[in-house]
């Protein structure tokens, strides 16, 4: 990852989320219990921002997931699959905190 | 707050309405047929309706041969959310308009919603959650039982009475309704409930008995509201659910005075958190169009309960026959 970090890690506190940009994209940062996580901040419903959403489990394994402040669907943290139904998700990045900084890194292009 | 301040948000946030109409107009092009309907809400509440009857009938004709709407207007499936609100404009609408092509497709939007039933009562969309789902049908056939037709209102009394009975039946004992799924915190859905499916039936003739309900729901939504005035951590959305919610339920039991407090401190909020043009889904984030329709629409609601006709508030859920007044200042700045 030899892009530039996009926060801090003292910034997201476990419990924490925060809004950065990468490549342009908004992107949802979310520490749950030490474990930093990033999805696309817009629901692929109707736009909400994710990082304003609860953070729950998943009732049927437990994995943590984010849950859309508007209309409440709901996105595992870790894949970015849309636990409600059979409906888009939102994509997930991999987060790395090294020398003090968080990197996202974007999927390749195409 | 203040009615000057009503009425100047009113114009100012109409004007920017207006100014995006290239964003909601069908007949600028293709659109989320969700905003569309948020649109032409407002478009009603302004009493705007007799002049723009080429958006009815650009709705009309986006409507599918099996008498819904599909969430985009090119996409091809219906879905029930979208097409009741998309039945409730046209019925509304065509209260002002009376069009034939708008009635007929009034009509075929009630059979879609026929057809479409479950046999417990509910309605279904992928989307949503079904009790939220449901509430939108019911809405709709809440208000065809107060304008439509007697020709319209036949079909519709019995699928009517089991979407209802479907919603009753979900009320939970602390007086919200909760989606396991879709909204475990019960804010949202309680909000549309209430306002959307149950307290209709105190101004219909063939109406259930809910006033109990009623009471129990308001009384929820109250108690829920945050220290600062809003609900769901300063979500803008939800909020403006809540209040509107507050505003007719309380109009229409008499309890002003017991939401008074709620409704003035929600409204304070909503106007603070407002963008220089529209409003945000939080405050702070950039505009949302459909947002920006929820906060006019909150507003001439709130206009509404200031009216000394305790109908008036009604009237604008389309509840009851008649058209609401603007307040004279209002009416004279549009």
């Amino acid at each position: 990852m030899d892009r530039p970090g996009v926060a801090k890690p003292e910034e997201i506190p476990p419990g924490a989320s925060k809004l950065v940009t990468v490549d342009g994209k908004e992107v949802a940062l979310f520490n749950v219990e030490g474990c930093l996580y990033a999805l696309g901040n817009r629901c692929p419903h109707r736009g909400g921002p994710l990082v304003r959403g609860r953070l729950e489990r998943l009732p049927d394994s437990g994995a943590w997931a984010v849950r859309c402040p508007i209309h409440g669907w709901l996105f595992d943290l870790a894949s970015g699959k849309n636990a409600t139904g059979p409906h888009a998700g939102t994509p997930s990045y991999p987060v790395i905190c090294r020398d003090g900084e968080v990197f996202v890194e974007p999927p390749p292009p195409g | 707050m203040d009615l000057d301040r009503v009425t100047a948000l009113i114009e100012s946030e109409y004007g920017f309405f207006q100014r995006e109409r290239a964003r909601w107009s069908l007949t600028a092009g293709p659109q989320d047929m969700e905003l569309v309907a948020h649109a032409l809400r407002v478009i009603l509440h302004m009493g705007k309706a007799e002049e723009s009857l080429p958006e009815y009938l650009a709705l009309a004709a986006a409507q599918h041969p099996d008498g819904g709407w599909g969430r985009e207007s090119a996409e091809k499936e219906s879905a029930a959310w979208v097409s009741a609100f998309m039945g409730l404009m046209l019925i509304r609408g065509n209260a002002v308009l009376k069009h034939p092509v708008i009635e007929q497709s009034v009509l075929k939007a009630v059979r879609y919603f026929l057809d479409s039933q479950k046999p417990d009562g509910r309605w279904k969309d992928a989307e949503w959650g079904d009790l939220d789902t449901t509430s939108h049908p019911v809405s709709f056939f809440n208000v065809v039982l107060a304008l439509g037709t007697e020709a319209m209102k036949a079909p519709v009394r019995p699928a009517w009475r089991k979407g209802l009975r479907f919603i009753l039946q979900g009320q939970s004992e602390d007086g919200g309704w909760y989606d396991p799924v879709f909204h475990p915190s019960g804010v949202e859905t309680t909000a549309h409930l209430v306002q959307d499916a149950v307290i209709a039936s105190l101004f219909l003739p063939e109406g259930l008995p809910v006033r109990p309900a009623c009471e129990k729901g308001l009384r929820w939504i109250l108690n829920h509201q945050e220290a600062e005035g809003s609900w769901d951590e300063k979500n803008v959305d939800h909020t403006m659910d809540c209040t509107r919610s507050a505003l007719l339920i309380s109009r229409s039991l008499r309890h002003e005075v017991l939401a008074r407090p709620t409704v003035e401190k929600a409204m304070d909020w909503i106007a603070a958190s407002k963008n220089e043009n529209g409003w945000p889904d939080f405050p702070g984030l950039e505009t949302s169009l459909e947002r920006t329709c929820d906060g006019l629409d909150t507003l001439l609601k709130y206009q509404a309960w200031c009216l000394k006709d305790p109908l008036a508030t009604a009237r604008r859920w389309g509840y009851v026959t008649g058209e609401t007044a603007f307040l004279p200042a209002v009416e004279a700045k549009l």
